[in-house]
């Protein structure tokens, strides 16, 4: 699928199809567009993932999973749950990460960069090496690179022509269900399956106005949306029919009495 | 209670409004009314005393979410027919709370 096309198709799916299940292969695809995301300082071991599908993983830990996600009828329905994680230890490997980048020439000498350097400018800079300076600074980055991964994540799966959807729970019991050590923090739980619901899930979902998000040289000095760029972007699929689509009320309640769901 | 004294609850006139906003017509509100009207007697408490009751506001919890979760489901058992007529009169239940922000567990069906 054209790049365009998956950004615009991606929706949070809330109904999927329980019965089928998700080839092993699009899960892996999912999880490697999650491995090949950008991540300061290469430092890829700080964001993981436990994957839990329906008729593999052991029923006990999968039904403590949906109590732990409040019981939330998308998450009781999806046949596979990606549970992303910070792991803080992952930084202990950035300079390791940084010299392998000096021997694959990805980091050179054009930019400054030694291993050298690297002892003696970089890793004692909190700047850079976050777990050098203030926690809270190394936390919120932490979640930033997780971020960037599920993304990714999320774009694949849609790129595989699945439904998926991000939802949150009780961390402190996903963590415990999941035998996960102390320094390893459940994030977003990723659900994947095959959408019950029309893939397009009634139209895009609101936004703000392009100028409300982004300025032009200096904070609050709206950058001007191209209607040219929006028409080639509809074109494209990216920009789609905003919800609600006329019929999806109708298709709210056959799918609240397919699965027993309250209207 | 009377049917007028029902109909003034302002927790009824919420769960009304959302019917209305969702497209049901007359006949399938009143139908939904008539089952939570029902449902009232069951359990012998006003819709407005059960949305009350069911979550405490100040610990921001749920202090009768089993109660009303297991009345559900006994009201729900005392019709015949199939899981999925029993289930949808136990939903009229769970669509009044939700109306009135808040949840009860739904009722999963055994080919979930």
């Amino acid at each position: 699928m054209d790049f365009k096309q998956v950004v615009g198709n991606r929706r949070t799916i809330r109904y999927f199809k329980s019965w089928q299940p998700v080839e092993p292969a699009k899960i892996q695809t999912i999880l490697e567009a999650g491995r090949l995301q950008s991540q300061h300082g290469n430092a890829k071991l700080i964001r993981k993932a436990v994957v839990i599908e329906r008729g593999r993983t052991p029923d006990d830990v999968r039904d403590a999973l949906i109590d732990a996600m409040y019981n939330q009828p998308q998450v009781q329905q999806a046949p596979v749950f990606i549970v992303w994680a910070i792991d803080m230890s992952g930084w202990d490997g950035l300079r390791d990460a940084l010299k392998e980048l000096i021997e694959v020439r990805a980091l050179n000498s054009t930019h400054g960069w030694s291993k050298e350097f690297i002892e003696t400018a970089v890793i004692p800079n909190p700047d850079f090496n976050v777990m050098a300076g203030d926690n809270t600074f190394a936390e919120w980055l932490s979640a930033f690179e997780c971020g960037l991964a599920v993304g990714s994540a999320l774009l694949a799966a849609v790129d595989e022509g699945l439904g998926t959807a991000l939802v949150t729970g009780r961390r402190a019991q996903i963590r415990q269900i999941l035998d996960m050590p102390k320094f390893v923090t459940p994030t977003q739980v990723q659900l994947v399956g095959y959408p019950a619901e029309s893939p397009n899930a009634g139209g895009q979902r609101p936004s703000p106005a392009f100028e409300n998000l982004y300025f032009s040289g200096k904070w609050g000095v709206p950058l001007r949306s191209d209607p040219e760029v929006v028409a080639r972007l509809k074109g494209a699929g990216m920009l789609q029919e905003p919800a609600p689509v006329p019929w999806r009320t109708d298709e709210i309640r056959a799918l609240a009495h397919l699965f027993g769901l309250p209207e | 209670m009377t049917q007028h004294e029902f109909a003034a609850c302002a927790t009824v006139q919420k769960y009304v409004a959302e019917l209305a906003d969702k497209g049901l017509t007359e006949a399938e509100q009143q139908e939904r009314l008539t089952i939570l009207a029902e449902f009232c007697n069951f359990v012998g408490r006003t819709p407005d005393q059960m949305v009350a009751e069911i979550f405490d506001v100040e610990t921001q919890k749920y202090r009768k979410r089993t109660f009303y979760s297991d009345r559900v489901k006994e009201f729900s058992a005392q019709i015949p027919g199939t899981w999925s007529a029993r289930t949808a009169r136990g939903n009229v239940i769970r669509s009044f709370f939700i109306a009135n922000g808040r949840r009860l567990p739904n009722e999963k069906p055994e080919w979930l």
